[in-house]
């Protein structure tokens, strides 16, 4: 690698995160002004057979991040619908599920983020 | 009031999945965010077809070079998964446009890169066009689009990784996108 601008950080988030209700916590904005990318969980709404597709897309990414040493967490909601079928998804790349957070503020998530290690690849790549 | 769903290229939330050299920021390109979020745009990000097929240690390519059968089957298939969600909101009412990344040879909207003969070691050092064109995951989108009986949604590409690139200008393509003014097609 010969460098960018990149965090080697990518957090997996909860649609209602990406998309938060008003007052709701806004999950891009906590994960860019901590310098992590998002990758975003397909909506509960979505047709069963569209969610799974979208979800086998975002485990194939995940799987790849992680082959690189690139550090993955996940954002819930507190009623967290996201955990089960991404867990179901990551299994078919042999993956389990990464930490995960219920975000219940934007401080509380801000600081799991800044809790997490140092990327393998942040120091490698 | 009609909800706007903005499909925007994966590595406008995640500067991680781009190829090595072209990750502008940290993790989220902020400017398309803030103007979405302004207009009250719901966001859908879609899958990077290069980072699943050729991961992350691949190398800058132009257009001819992933212009395969099996790449473009590979876009395919995640473009069923992208006309499934535009489907559902389409069908709950909502106006959908596609927010994609000009130059690339996979998300670009109007403009795409070009080299007939590029390939062989990496380190030619040879150059590309630039030339109009949409990448190979748009054109997929469109046809699968297209096999639906959909038309294809408004679209536009985001442009931060050019020279001449103009933040107030491309703040205006993305409002003009959202009322409806602008169409790429």
């Amino acid at each position: 690698m010969h460098g960018d601008e990149r965090s080697f950080r990518v957090a997996l988030v909860a649609d209602a995160l990406v998309n938060p209700a008003p007052g709701a916590p806004d999950g891009i904005a906590i994960c860019g002004d901590a310098g992590w990318a998002v990758m975003q969980l397909p909506a509960g709404s979505y047709p069963a057979d569209v969610r799974a597709s979208a979800l086998e897309q975002v485990a194939e990414h995940a799987d790849e991040f992680l082959r690189r040493g690139y550090a993955l967490v996940l954002l819930t909601t507190p009623a967290d619908g996201e955990s089960e079928p991404l867990a179901r998804a990551l299994s078919v790349v042999d993956r389990e599920l990464p930490p995960v957070h219920a975000v219940t503020s934007a401080e509380s998530a801000s600081a799991f983020l800044a809790s997490q290690p140092q990327p393998a690849a942040a120091t490698t790549g | 009031m009609t909800e706007t769903v903005a499909f925007v290229a994966h590595c406008m939330l995640n500067q991680n999945s781009k190829t090595d050299g072209g990750a502008l920021c940290p993790g989220v390109y902020s400017p398309l965010v803030e103007v979405l979020r302004e207009q009250g745009a719901r966001i859908e990000q879609m899958p990077c077809p290069e980072l699943g097929f050729l991961g992350l240690n691949r190398f800058w390519a132009v257009k001819e070079q992933l212009d395969t059968t099996v790449y473009r089957r590979h876009c395919r298939r995640i473009a069923v998964v992208v006309a499934g969600m535009i489907d559902a909101h389409l069908d709950a009412g909502s106006d959908v446009v596609i927010i994609g990344l000009e130059g690339s040879p996979t998300m670009g909207v109007r403009i795409t890169c070009s080299n007939e003969g590029w390939g062989g070691r990496p380190d030619a050092g040879d150059t590309y066009e630039l030339v109009p064109g949409r990448g190979i995951f748009l054109e997929e989108i469109e046809a699968e689009l297209t096999s639906r009986g959909r038309a294809t949604p408004r679209a536009m590409g985001i442009s931060h990784q050019f020279p001449d690139h103009d933040p107030a200008v491309e703040r205006a393509e993305i409002e003009a996108l959202i009322a409806g003014d602008a169409d790429a097609r």
